[in-house]
């Protein structure tokens, strides 16, 4: 307990080395946090419900019911910048593979300034860029994509032969000693690093999963990344009639 | 006449309270939790391999229950056996998401109508009001808090960034 009771002094470094800080943050009588900012609605833990004019607006979650559209319509008069958090609110999620219910991203409705991508949104990508919010910053996300600095990186060939037969890896190839490690694409399974936004912290490829695409494609063009990932790879005849896997989180945001 | 709670607040997730009066007499309370969201349709014709990734983002707050509930009915299926140890792990898993999920409702949502209603403080409307009330006390459960976090992290590997906020 002892390494979270060290508060810093500059905000950057207490976000970065350690994972919660934010909260600790939050309840210190002298915080910074506590200073700068004045949260004025959210129902989750306060009462408050009257949406005042304030300067920045996290909205997350889909809108998948017309009587969001109004409370979202207010939320946008009253603050100067609005923010899409986590890819429901950005693409419109995991919700949007679902033909019964119409799971649309906030921006199909209002305009934002914004996204904080990621399901759960990275928790160190999401208290710097936090930090940047109330310093008065614009946002910035990487621009490169998650192949760039993936730890599975080496010795990866541009040319992927492979036929892309699977989309997880069965319990006897995930492996988690460092150095037999190999790139997925290359061991014949679905990875969406090629086409996804860099910024997470590659949990999920450290635990010997291959990426899922959460964070979003790296440019603003959707559909034409995942067909250049296409153009690269051969799939095998039992996974190419899959559904949801480019799409798993982003649906909306593709042209058919 | 029907009276409606618009936003029920302090809740984990959305909610409404409609309330029936009739004569000047309540006859009837519903809470409705709201939103049908089709998971049990799209998830036909999905792989049982990826059933707990989609399955696991029903909910930001128990992710864990629903993974695990995901895995025991596909074992369930084909009747498999798990080891004692993959057991153990869940549970670690799971208390983890147990100590997290009591220690936020207490500490974050229940606590401020427990102190009113034991007449240890006025009505706390917000979190601020929370934080001065006693600031060594929430930061003591914070650490419950952040504990868990980290059980659930170094069992699950995601870590959830909605918890903290």
């Amino acid at each position: 307990m002892e390494k979270w009771m060290n508060i810093g002094k500059s905000f950057e470094e207490i976000l970065r080395p350690q994972s919660y800080p934010l909260a600790v943050k939050l309840v210190k009588d002298e915080s910074e946090f506590l200073e700068r900012t004045k949260i004025i609605y959210f129902p989750f833990i306060s009462d408050a419900l009257k949406i005042e004019d304030c300067d920045i607006a996290l909205i997350e979650g889909c809108i998948s019911n017309e009587k969001e559209i109004p409370l979202l319509k207010k939320i946008r008069k009253n603050a100067k910048k609005v923010y899409a958090l986590g890819s429901c609110a950005a693409f419109g999620g995991i919700l949007s593979l679902s033909n019964s219910i119409i799971a649309e991203p906030i921006s199909s409705y209002i305009e934002i300034e914004g996204i904080i991508p990621g399901c759960p949104p990275p928790i160190k990508l999401f208290g710097n860029l936090l930090i940047r919010l109330i310093e008065n910053k614009e946002i910035k996300l990487s621009e490169k994509n998650m192949c760039a600095s993936c730890p599975l990186r080496e010795g990866v060939e541009i040319n992927l032969t492979n036929e892309i037969n699977k989309i997880n890896p069965n319990l006897e190839e995930i492996n988690l000693d460092d150095e037999s490690k190999e790139c997925f694409l290359k061991r014949g399974i679905l990875c969406l690093g090629p086409i996804t936004r860099d910024g997470c912290e590659y949990k999920c490829i450290e635990y010997g999963i291959p990426c899922e695409g959460c964070m979003g494609p790296v440019s603003k063009d959707f559909t034409s990344n995942i067909i250049n990932l296409l153009s690269l790879i051969h799939f095998s005849e039992d996974i190419q009639y899959y559904k949801g896997l480019f799409y798993r989180f982003s649906r909306p945001k593709i042209k058919w | 006449m029907l009276k409606t709670v618009e936003v029920c607040t302090r809740v984990e997730g959305h909610g409404n309270v409609n309330i029936l009066i009739q004569d000047d007499n309540v006859s009837d309370v519903n809470f409705e939790i709201s939103a049908y969201r089709g998971f049990e349709k799209f998830l036909i014709g999905k792989r049982l391999e990826d059933m707990p990734k989609l399955i696991s983002r029903i909910c930001g707050l128990c992710y864990a229950s629903q993974a695990i509930a995901s895995c025991k009915a596909i074992e369930n299926l084909y009747d498999i056996e798990i080891s004692e140890q993959s057991i153990l792990l869940r549970r670690l898993l799971l208390c983890g998401e147990l100590i997290k999920s009591n220690c936020m409702h207490f500490f974050f949502q229940s606590l401020p109508d427990l102190l009113t209603i034991f007449n240890i403080s006025q009505k706390l409307n917000s979190h601020y009001d929370l934080i001065n009330f006693n600031p060594q006390f929430l930061q003591n459960s914070l650490y419950i808090l952040t504990a868990a976090l980290h059980l659930g992290q170094t069992f699950f590997g995601v870590q959830k960034c909605s918890d903290i906020a």
